[in-house]
C-alpha cells in the first residue's frame, strides 16, 4: 500500500486514481470528526465533501511537515466550527421571529432523550457541550488523538487540552446522569 | 466524592498523571469503592464515545471525484479569474442602471441635460461662486 506522501505526489500530477485512494483513507476519520462536531445532520455530508474539495485544491501548496491526516483534521475542525456559528445565527434569526410572531415560549425537546439508545444519547449529550469542550472530546475520544496531538491540531498548550478534556467529561456524565 | 481523587482519576485516564500523583490516585481508588464506580462508569463512556466512529461511505469517493472531474470544483486561481468574468456582466448592468438613474434623476431636478445641470451649478451666478469662495 502506498503512503500518504506517495499518493499525493501521484495525486499533484493529476493522477485521480491516487487521490481517490487518498479520500477513501480518511474519508471514515473525517466524517466522524465532523458528525461529532455537527451531531447527526444532513450537513456532515456537504462538510465532509467540503473537506476533500479544499484539500483538493491546495494539493500544490500542501507541505509535508504535518500528517495529512492533521491537517484534514484541522479543515474538517473549522469549517465545522463556521457551520455551527452559521446554525447559531440561523437560530437567532429564527427565535426573533417567532418571538415576534407568538406570544407562547416554544418548548425544547432537543434535550429530553427519552428511551434513545446510548448512542444516541451520548451524541445528544456531546451536542450540548459548547465547541470549547466538545473538540477535545471529538479528537481525543472519538478521533482517538492523543492529548499532544489534538494540543497541535487545535494549537493549544498541552494543559489546556488536558484541563478541557477533564471538565467536559465531568459535564458530559453530569449531563447523561440526568437523563439516565 | 473526593474532588481532588476525581481530577486525578480522570487526568490518569489521558495519562497526564506524575508519578507521584498516580501513587496519590491508587491510594485513593484502594480506599474508595465509590471512586472504583465511578472509573468504571467513566471508561464506559469513553469506550461509548468511542464507539461513536463512523464507517466510511462506500460512495463518497466515487461522488466526490465526479463532482471534481464535473468542473464544479476548480483549482483557486482558475477560480478567481472565473468569478470575475462571472461577476463582470452583473457589474456592467449595475453601471448602466446607475447612469440611467441619474440621468433621470438629473433631468427631472433640473429640467435638462445641461453640463451645468450635472455637476449641479447651473443656477449659480458669478457673484454666488465669488462669495462662496470667500467663505
Amino acid at each position: 500500500m502506498q503512503s500518504d506522501i506517495e499518493l499525493i505526489a501521484l495525486s499533484r500530477q493529476g493522477n485521480m486514481l491516487a487521490f481517490r485512494q487518498l479520500v477513501q483513507k480518511h474519508e471514515a476519520q473525517i466524517r466522524s470528526t465532523v458528525l461529532g462536531m455537527l451531531g447527526d445532520t444532513s450537513e456532515i455530508e456537504d462538510v465532509t465533501q467540503e473537506v476533500f474539495i479544499r484539500f483538493y485544491r491546495s494539493l500544490d501548496k500542501f507541505r509535508e511537515e504535518a500528517a495529512l491526516s492533521t491537517y484534514l483534521t484541522r479543515i474538517a475542525i473549522n469549517l465545522s466550527l463556521n457551520e455551527i456559528k452559521k446554525r447559531k445565527r440561523k437560530k437567532n434569526w429564527l427565535s426573533s421571529i417567532q418571538k415576534n410572531n407568538s406570544p407562547r415560549d416554544l418548548i425544547d425537546h432537543s434535550t429530553d432523550p427519552g428511551r434513545a439508545e446510548m448512542k444516541d444519547l451520548l451524541r445528544r449529550a456531546l451536542n450540548t457541550l459548547e465547541t470549547d469542550f466538545r473538540v477535545v472530546v471529538v479528537l481525543r475520544l472519538i478521533d482517538g488523538y492523543s492529548v499532544k496531538e489534538t494540543a497541535e491540531i487545535l494549537n493549544l498548550p498541552v494543559g489546556t487540552v488536558a484541563s478541557r478534556l477533564a471538565r467536559a467529561q465531568k459535564k458530559l456524565k453530569t449531563i447523561l446522569n440526568n437523563w439516565m | 466524592m473526593n474532588e481532588k481523587a476525581l481530577n486525578l482519576l480522570i487526568y490518569s485516564l489521558d495519562n497526564q498523571l506524575t508519578p507521584l500523583e498516580q501513587e496519590e490516585l491508587d491510594q485513593y481508588l484502594a480506599s474508595s469503592e465509590a471512586l472504583r464506580e465511578e472509573k468504571e462508569a467513566l471508561l464506559e463512556m469513553r469506550a461509548g464515545l468511542a464507539s461513536l466512529r463512523r464507517e466510511a461511505n462506500e460512495n463518497f469517493a466515487d461522488q466526490l471525484i465526479r463532482k471534481i472531474q464535473s468542473g464544479k470544483v476548480e483549482k483557486p486561481v482558475q477560480n478567481f479569474q472565473l468569478a470575475v468574468v462571472k461577476l463582470f456582466p452583473k457589474v456592467a448592468a449595475a453601471c448602466v442602471i446607475a447612469m440611467v438613474l441619474t440621468v433621470l434623476g438629473t433631468f427631472y431636478v433640473e429640467g435638462n441635460l445641461s453640463l451645468e445641470a450635472f455637476i449641479g451649478v447651473q443656477d449659480l451666478s458669478p457673484e454666488d461662486a465669488y462669495s462662496l469662495l470667500d467663505y
